[in-house]
């Protein structure tokens, strides 16, 4: 039934939404990651991008997570001798997050989630109008 | 009784089969907002005047839903084209840099739109199914 369908595209959508929020907070959790050894390489930042994926024993196109790539912008530096991961220049790498892009990426899934619920919430109520007509 | 033998419910139910598989490629639209080089799709209108013609209307312009003039005494009916013509959509929409074409506002505006055709199609249906039960004299036992 094509409702149905429609229910489970959205829910797909949702599911591809949410492992982008999951990244999102990773790369706001480890804002502040640094690296252990002195000169090494601090926390890098993630991508994820969607791909559409034909669901065979539906046969709709759904949405899938493609893959998570890592961010090759170059990494900040900030002049803090004292720092156990300090190069010898005295320069430790930060990660190349940058919060207000991490949250700007965050509306924009939450945007798009809701969007989503809102195709699920209305799915279902044209369903429930099929069912209504078997009432009197 | 087979009921898609009478041509209102044929045509409620063609509706709704339409407008669900129409929400089905909606959602599609909805779910890949955010997918690289995804443009959205829609369904093709319903020829509201082949749907009549397959209801019923022959082929010398007659309407099946018309009255029928059995006295030259009667009124003709008003058979005036109207002057609302179907006006195609002007492509207004915006890519972005990573080549998705989809808007959500836009689908959303569908979605409702689909939303409140189907209810209609479903009321038609509800009503006819009513008229149908009165003509049987079963209402209220």
């Amino acid at each position: 039934m094509d409702l149905v369908k429609a229910i489970k595209i959205s829910a797909s959508g949702m599911k591809a939404q949410g492992v982008r929020l999951r990244v999102i907070s990773e790369n706001l959790a480890n804002a502040n990651s640094l690296a252990e050894t002195p000169g090494g390489d601090p926390y890098r930042r993630k991508l994820v991008s969607f791909k559409e994926v034909l669901d065979k024993s539906m046969g709709a196109e759904t949405v899938a997570v493609n893959k998570i790539e890592f961010d090759q912008s170059e990494f900040n530096k900030r002049y803090d001798p004292t720092h156990p991961a300090a190069d010898k220049d005295g320069y430790v790498a930060t990660p190349n997050v940058n919060s207000l892009i991490e949250m700007m990426d965050m509306r924009e899934a939450q945007r798009s989630y809701s969007a989503n619920l809102d195709m699920i919430d209305t799915s279902k109520r044209m369903i429930e109008r099929t069912i209504d007509l078997l009432r009197e | 009784m087979d009921l898609n033998k009478l041509p209102l419910f044929a045509m409620a139910t063609k509706r709704m089969g339409w407008l669900a598989k129409r929400q089905e490629v909606l959602s599609q639209n909805v779910a890949n907002a955010d997918t690289p080089s995804f443009v959205p799709h829609d369904l093709k209108a319903q020829d509201f005047r082949a749907m009549v013609k397959a209801a019923g209307g022959d082929s010398h312009g007659v309407q099946p839903v018309a009255l029928a003039r059995t006295e030259p005494g009667h009124l003709a009916p008003h058979t005036d084209p109207g002057r609302y013509r179907d006006q195609k959509d002007r492509e207004d929409y915006e890519i972005a840099p990573s080549g998705n074409a989809v808007i959500l506002e836009e689908q959303l505006m569908k979605v409702s739109e689909t939303q409140t055709d189907y209810r209609m199609a479903t009321s038609l249906y509800h009503k006819h199914l009513n008229m149908i039960k009165e003509a049987l004299g079963r209402r209220g036992g």
